[in-house]
């Protein structure tokens, strides 16, 4: 059974549907990235699991029981097993308590311990992120951004979580202390079974970090696969303009990279049947006679088997040539 | 029993004593606190002594005889029409007052803050409701509706505070409601939901800690405000009645007589005044003691007393002038004439008063009088001045000491010669001069103090031994666009002399695109800022020369200056809606640049803003110079932006970070917009990024920056061809490249970023450089050329050891 398992999930906020019918799961210990460009409602997603965000349609499943609605006793349980770090960590740690102070009311809420063990955990779980059990007395102000991140995660560790969404938690940071907190959220999984869902918006991390990943456009997976086929054998032209879009450390950029053009469209007014036909180089741009795209809506099959893309015409890059 | 950690210290409450608590220390850590303190406890004692040390006849005991007289000995501040001593009956007024305007503020401030807190947390449409609502009544003047509400409830004391407390209430709703629905919104507020904390938590210990300052603040200024409506209600006869009496009614006695008599309408509105500023101080320290940041860096700022502390602000001079100007106007001193045989008190006031007729009063001591009025205001002004514009704070601060210093002591040799019967205005003269000259003299010192310290620091910091001269002594090419010698910029901190750029020498060949990469915290923002002599303040930027196409811009005139910036260089920021003027539209902005610069105009503007819309790829383009930045999404704006740094074809761009806030789509696009520029335009550009694949995919050179220096200079195609910089080195192991194996942790960087406040002797690399060596801690490696084009700032490369050549 996976530890989480959404099924058709949609949000809307107003007029707007942020998420369109999305479906994945994680397995225990497992990590799923989730990628696309801002807009594509992979936040809203993580919102939408913590209950910050209010499920319009849909299921969410925490080992098998549905929690889309849950309140009282039973949310309380919820927070404990599911937990949430945020992507800027100057904004998501309360500037009026100390390290300690913010550790040891997460302690009191979701553990039974007195005061003695507490401050012991609370020196135990700092020491597990790598700083200064002594930290515990300063406030966030004193802290780089790095540090900080490893405050949100010891913070999060303390009510003993099996599943924890990562919200771009190192977008903020620099490539030096971006390894750094990704190489101890690796280190951590494994020790306390930890699922992760890993958001993110930049696919060298998510690839470093996932076991399989969906890609997002506007409010739809467009395509869930391994992360070593995604990356070897992208499917959704999608996937390949994002994987395109990164810097390869070549000189002069990668000379046989297709750019995708344009930019994502107002999720007011989606674009109808294939939402994607707007901007791919593979779609009806470049390739009149393809004019199913703008007929019918491409759908991502759920079953359990291999891997999916949600495209008429999936990619066999050499055979097709993209838009000059 | 396993140890206890140490932050039990604060957690299980160890016993500070209150004036060591950091809340205390924080409250102290500003002159004004000291004000502050010290003008509350006067207020309080006033207003709990004055009723049980002046009896009730001291203040209502008529006496005709006596009546509208001017200060005296008897009757310091004079009397009132009926023979009342006016200092005491403004003493006596203080308790009654106080709690007037006390109770007042206290009803609105529990009726606004109620009201905001439960706007802010109603569901949609009623809580618009209730923003219009107290919109509606905050377009009434709170005075206005108070003096409507005592009309219905009735002229009384109880009435007027009543009518003030809901007045006044609008306003503190509008704020409560802005400030909670604000912080609603925020990340810890979100994370600690998820965390499942209590909503009461969420409101005791996140969201009214971190408002509270706000609130104190504004709720201290509402007790001042209502202080003053009261006062105005007791002044029009809608407050207090009968016998009793506030200051509002003393003034209305005063004012009748303001000419014969000005102490007494004066006394009561000074002390109206002082207690409004009294209010103000003790919100803002307060404010101040509850803010943790404070209570850290008060600890770090503890090797300097408070005396320094206080003497280096501001508000010494304000502080300062203030009281010079109330012992002047309200202090008495007996009048020097010994010959007259009713020596009076005077005080500056009865100098005032007695207009003209002086006859009494020793022509030497109106000299001081008014030399230490006129200085008085002076020095208000001054420190007035330097608190509104801090940038000339401590030319300010000097002049207004200056006239503080000579003013005090003109008037202390004046008080000496009249104690010593010397008795002529000369001697006292001659006196103050002397004392005058003895503290412009130390004045002076200290700025020679003050300078060579910075010298000093700058001497220490600035120079490393021999960069220059490796430069000069490099090949020489055919003059670039941009050479840049010896480019430092520095700040001169509270804390001491950081130095974020540091001798910078940069050669960029015309049609270049040169990455500057680092770290947050490596300078290479502020280099950016330097070259466009965009430095905020304080900062200081210093070189031995900046030549733009051959002109010095560190030697132009301002004037000048803009003009040659403005039309050869443009600058591209990191967020492009805080770039753009948000109320002016796209084209409007673009066309100006170029009009003023270019000179171009009418048709042939508008042609020229079209064809820079169209290389950078912005379709609709004539529909689109008639939209508001708003109307574009980031990326658009990021075009649109560049697309205004072309219309004056500079030659040269600097960019910085201008793909960072972006998705990586667009940030691939953007790049492709700035590559075609500099291809067809032949436009140099300078790009900062934090990212080195963003610079590897466009720059053809790229120059790394580590704690303010450049530590190597070297061209793409050689970057992963030769032995590197360790910092380089580790910047690229650090990117999550796509074929590295995803079972290997990520290369990082340990330790951290550079401190500017604290830099390591040496080498600033060397703390988390992996193959350091002991030279690399005592001297600092200068940048020096390995090949033609390459230079590295590190021994390793430069100067190898015999173990590392072995090796």
């Amino acid at each position: 059974m996976d530890k989480l398992d959404v099924r058709d999930l949609v949000v809307r906020y107003g007029q707007l549907t942020a998420v369109d019918g999305v479906s994945f799961g994680i397995p225990p210990g497992g990590t799923l990235g989730l990628v696309g460009e801002s807009g594509s409602g992979k936040s809203t997603i993580a919102r939408a699991i913590v209950q910050l965000a209010r499920v319009s349609r849909g299921r969410i499943l925490l080992d098998g029981v549905d929690i889309t609605f849950a309140h009282g006793a039973n949310l309380n349980q919820i927070r404990s097993s599911i937990q949430m770090i945020f992507q800027d960590p100057y904004s998501s740690l309360n500037p009026r308590l100390s390290v300690g102070a913010m550790i040891d009311e997460v302690l009191q809420r979701h553990r039974k311990l007195n005061a003695a063990q507490r401050r012991q955990e609370v020196s135990r779980l700092l020491e597990m992120v790598a700083l200064d059990p002594l930290f515990a007395d300063r406030y966030p102000h004193q802290f780089s951004g790095g540090q900080r991140q490893r405050i949100a995660i010891a913070r999060t560790l303390a009510s003993q979580p099996d599943l924890v969404i990562l919200d771009e938690v190192v977008s903020a940071l620099d490539v030096s202390v971006q390894a750094e907190i990704l190489n101890l959220l690796r280190d951590l999984q494994p020790e306390f079974n930890l699922a992760f869902l890993f958001i993110s918006h930049d696919l060298s991390v998510v690839r470093y970090m996932s076991d399989a990943v969906c890609v997002m456009y506007l409010g739809q997976i467009v395509e869930w696969k391994r992360t070593e086929e995604l990356f070897r054998q992208p499917e959704h032209p999608y996937t390949q303009g994002l994987i395109d879009s990164i810097p390869k450390m070549i000189a002069g950029g990668d000379p046989n990279r297709i750019p995708l053009r344009g930019e994502i469209p107002d999720p007011h007014f989606p674009p109808s049947a294939c939402r994607f036909h707007t901007r791919c180089p593979f779609g009806p741009l470049a390739h009149p006679e393809r004019t199913l795209c703008r007929e019918d809506d491409p759908h991502l099959l759920i079953d359990k088997s291999e891997h999916y893309a949600a495209c008429h015409f999936p990619l066999a890059r050499k055979e097709l040539a993209a838009v000059p | 029993m396993s140890q206890t950690p140490a932050y039990s210290n604060i957690q299980a409450g160890s016993y500070l004593a209150f004036w060591r608590t950091p809340f205390f220390r924080a409250f102290l850590s500003s002159p004004s606190g000291f004000l502050a303190l010290f003008l509350t406890g006067m207020l309080l004692a006033t207003a709990l002594l004055a009723p049980l040390v002046l009896s009730k006849e001291e203040v209502y005991q008529r006496n005709v005889r006596r009546r509208l007289e001017g200060p005296s000995a008897d009757h310091i501040l004079g009397t009132d029409n009926l023979g009342r001593d006016i200092l005491k009956r403004t003493l006596y007024a203080t308790p009654l007052t106080l709690q007037l305007a006390a109770s007042a503020a206290g009803m609105a401030i529990a009726i606004g803050f109620t009201a905001g807190a439960v706007t802010a947390h109603l569901p949609g449409r009623l809580r618009n409701m209730g923003v219009r609502l107290i919109e509606i009544m905050l377009a009434f003047p709170g005075i206005l509706i108070a003096i409507m509400l005592v009309a219905v409830v009735g002229t009384s004391a109880e009435g007027a505070v009543l009518a003030i407390g809901i007045a006044f209430s609008p306003n503190l709703a509008r704020v409560a409601y802005t400030l909670a629905s604000g912080v609603a919104g925020l990340d810890y507020i979100s994370s600690a939901r998820v965390l499942g904390l209590s909503s009461r938590r969420i409101v005791f210990r996140y969201i009214i800690p971190n408002i509270a300052e706000t609130l104190i603040v504004v709720s201290f200024n509402a007790t001042a405000a209502a202080l003053v409506a009261v006062s105005s209600l007791s002044f029009l006869g809608l407050g207090v009645q009968g016998t009793q009496f506030d200051w509002g009614r003393l003034i209305t006695e005063g004012v009748l007589r303001l000419y014969q008599v000005p102490l007494l309408a004066l006394a009561p509105a000074t002390a109206i005044g002082t207690t409004g500023l009294t209010l103000g101080y003790l919100g803002e320290a307060l404010a101040r003691g509850l803010n943790p940041v404070l209570w850290t860096q008060t600890a770090s700022v503890q090797s300097r007393t408070w005396l320094q502390r206080y003497f280096s602000s501001e508000y010494m001079l304000l502080s300062g002038s203030i009281l010079l100007l109330i012992a002047f106007y309200f202090l008495p001193w007996f009048s020097p004439d010994a010959s007259d045989p009713n020596r009076t008190l005077v005080t500056g006031a009865t100098i005032l008063a007695s207009g003209n007729n002086l006859a009494a009063i020793d022509s030497g001591w109106q000299v001081a009088m008014l030399v230490l009025r006129a200085s008085a205001w002076v020095a208000l002004l001054l420190g007035f001045f330097s608190y509104v514009f801090s940038r000339y704070r401590r030319i300010c601060a000097y002049l207004g000491l200056i006239c503080g210093l000579g003013a005090g002591s003109y008037f202390l040799s004046f008080l000496v010669a009249v104690s010593a019967n010397l008795g002529t205005a000369l001697a006292s003269a001659q006196l103050g001069f002397n004392l005058g000259l003895f503290a412009t003299i130390l004045l002076i010192l200290q700025v020679i103090s003050d300078k060579s310290r910075e010298t000093r620091g700058s001497h220490d910091a600035v120079h490393p031994p021999s960069e220059s001269r490796a430069v000069e002594a490099g090949i020489s090419l055919p003059p670039p666009l941009l050479r840049v010698r010896g480019l430092t910029v520095r700040f001169d901190l509270e804390s001491g002399i950081i130095v974020p750029v540091n001798n910078i020498n940069v050669d960029l060949a015309e049609g270049e695109i040169v990455g500057i990469v680092g770290e947050s915290g490596s300078g290479k923002s502020l280099t950016a800022l330097a070259l466009a002599q965009l430095v905020p303040h304080p900062g200081v930027v210093s070189a031995d020369y900046v030549r733009l196409r051959g002109e010095d811009i560190t030697r132009m005139p301002a004037g000048q200056l803009r003009y040659f910036l403005g039309s050869e260089m443009a600058m591209i920021f990191q967020d492009p809606m805080s770039s753009l003027n948000p109320a002016l539209k796209i084209g409007t902005q673009l066309m100006e640049a170029a009009r003023v610069h270019r000179g171009v105009s009418g048709v042939n503007l508008h042609r020229l803003a079209l064809e820079r819309m169209a290389d950078v790829h912005i379709s609709a383009a004539e529909t689109r110079l008639r939209q508001y930045p708003h109307e574009f999404s980031g990326g658009m704006r990021q075009r649109a932006m560049i697309a205004m740094g072309l219309m004056t074809s500079p030659s040269l761009i600097i960019a910085d970070e201008p793909t960072t806030a972006l998705d990586v789509t667009i940030q691939s696009q953007i790049i492709d917009v700035l590559r075609e520029i500099n291809q067809e335009q032949g436009t140099t550009i300078m790009l900062i990024s934090h990212d080195i694949g963003v610079i590897i995919e466009i720059c053809s050179r790229v120059m790394v920056m580590y704690a303010g220096r450049i530590v190597e200079d070297v061209k793409i195609t050689e970057l992963m061809t030769t032995d590197n910089h360790p910092y380089t080195e580790a910047l690229i192991a650090a990117v999550p490249a796509f074929d590295s194996d995803r079972d290997q942790p990520l290369a990082s960087i340990p330790g951290r970023p550079p401190d500017l406040e604290n830099l390591p002797a040496g080498c600033a690399f060397a703390p988390r450089c992996k193959y350091v060596f002991d030279r690399c801690h005592q001297e600092a490696p200068p940048l020096l050329h390995v090949d033609e084009t390459h230079r590295i700032a590190c021994f390793l490369r430069t100067d190898p050891p015999e173990e590392a050549k072995r090796g």
